[in-house]
């Protein structure tokens, strides 16, 4: 019997190559969103590239009581080009980064930063778990 | 007798359905505890009847309709386990009677089951997503006894390997797997290359894809079909596929239709 397993591929390759979109550019569209949306938790997912394969992010915020589902679709909107994920929340009501970024990390994600709008502009804090 | 020789030979060595494409359309669920169903309609017509490169009997059809039932579970992020179950609406050949004639022949029923423990290794990049998969499959007899058979009914052991990535505007997704049987099936393997463009309309996302397809048995068959594919987000929890493959290349080690073409109809429910 003869094994034969076909082609393996060789031009694909899985390093950390160029970003899909340098950080002064996910920044500024950071900025924008935070700008036109309001009482929203934003965050930097990476590798959130695939809408489809990222539906499970909005599967598991979504069932989380402090967000507001009523907004985006089903509270939870996913920006694929700039791996920027706005998380509608409920009046008057305070994030809970570390259950986010844990069912981001359910989901088969990353979630490497949050964003706030301050007096002083953006400014950008990273995950428990990128500290770590 | 020449009747009879050919009906064994060709019942004998069918080349199956096999779908290497998993349960919701390769992406999904790709989160903890979630779960999928579903349904595929295949329309597949072969041509001509081939021993080798050559047409034997050109002209000599064969039309498969078959409705593919496909769920899945993911019950940790990396490890899924999926069945699939194919229901032969209608099978219908023709076939040399033995004396210059067409003699023509029907299947119809269950098929044979196929079980796999996909085992993923994630891996998130900035501007790219994607995974490696390991796949131990098992195959379980449930087809009948008809004039033929489009399924082998036969106990089958097989392995897959696979990785895709996607960036926001491309993916590409390669995978291979082999298979071997414990009755008279000879070894087979299927190989994939998909290439896929992204799209964001109307509120939703899709893909444009070409997905190329090269079968190999073990007794000297091969085929490479290829054809475009587009997939559609219906709404996260419905998603639809649509795809055509043509035989560019089909070669039958034993006496078996090819020159054909598939078409598939794919709607799969996630949550």
């Amino acid at each position: 019997m003869t094994l034969v397993f076909g082609v393996q591929i060789g031009f694909v390759n899985a390093a950390d190559g160029v970003p899909e979109v340098s950080r002064d550019v996910r920044a500024k569209a950071a900025l924008v969103k935070l700008k036109t949306e309001k009482q929203v938790a934003l965050l930097y997912v990476k590798g959130m590239t695939c809408p489809s394969c990222a539906i499970g992010i909005r599967v598991k915020l979504s069932k989380l009581d402090f967000v507001d589902g009523s907004r985006f679709k089903r509270g939870v909107d996913m920006d694929v080009n700039n791996q920027l994920l706005t998380v509608a929340l409920k009046q008057g009501v305070q994030p809970n980064w570390q259950l986010i970024d844990q069912q981001i990390d359910d989901a088969g994600y990353l979630a490497m930063e949050w964003f706030s709008m301050e007096k002083n502009g953006l400014k950008t804090y990273p995950l428990l778990k990128v500290a770590e | 007798m020449r009747h009879s020789i050919f009906t064994a030979l060709a019942g004998c060595f069918l080349a199956t359905s096999l779908l290497a494409d998993e349960p919701i359309m390769n992406m999904m669920p790709r989160w903890d505890e979630g779960w999928g169903y579903q349904f595929i309609e295949e329309y597949r017509h072969e041509s001509d009847l081939l021993l080798g490169s050559r047409a034997l009997h050109p002209g000599y059809t064969e039309d498969v309709h078959l409705l593919h039932f496909q769920s899945v579970y993911t019950w940790d992020k990396s490890i899924r386990l999926t069945a699939k179950l194919p229901y032969v609406l209608d099978a219908r050949r023709e076939m040399p009677d033995g004396s210059g004639g067409k003699r023509i022949e029907h299947d119809n029923g269950i098929g044979d089951a196929t079980l796999a423990l996909p085992l993923k290794k994630y891996f998130n990049l900035d501007g790219k997503s994607g995974s490696w998969t390991f796949k131990p499959m098992l195959r379980v007899p449930f087809s009948g006894t008809d004039d033929y058979e489009i399924y082998d009914n036969e106990w089958g052991n097989g392995l897959g390997l696979g990785y895709e990535y996607e960036t926001a505007k491309f993916m590409v997704h390669v995978s291979t797997s082999g298979w071997v049987y414990h009755g008279n099936e000879p070894f087979e393997s299927w190989s994939t290359l998909d290439l896929g463009y992204n799209f964001n309309a109307w509120g939703s996302n899709g893909a444009l894809m070409w997905e190329t397809d090269f079968h190999y048995e073990d007794d000297g068959s091969e085929t490479l079909l290829a054809g475009p594919a587009l997939y559609w987000n219906i709404n996260d929890t419905a998603h639809v596929r649509i795809e055509w493959k043509h035989d560019f290349h089909d070669r039958q080690g034993v006496l078996d239709h090819g020159n054909g073409d598939v078409f598939k109809f794919s709607l799969g429910f996630v949550f």
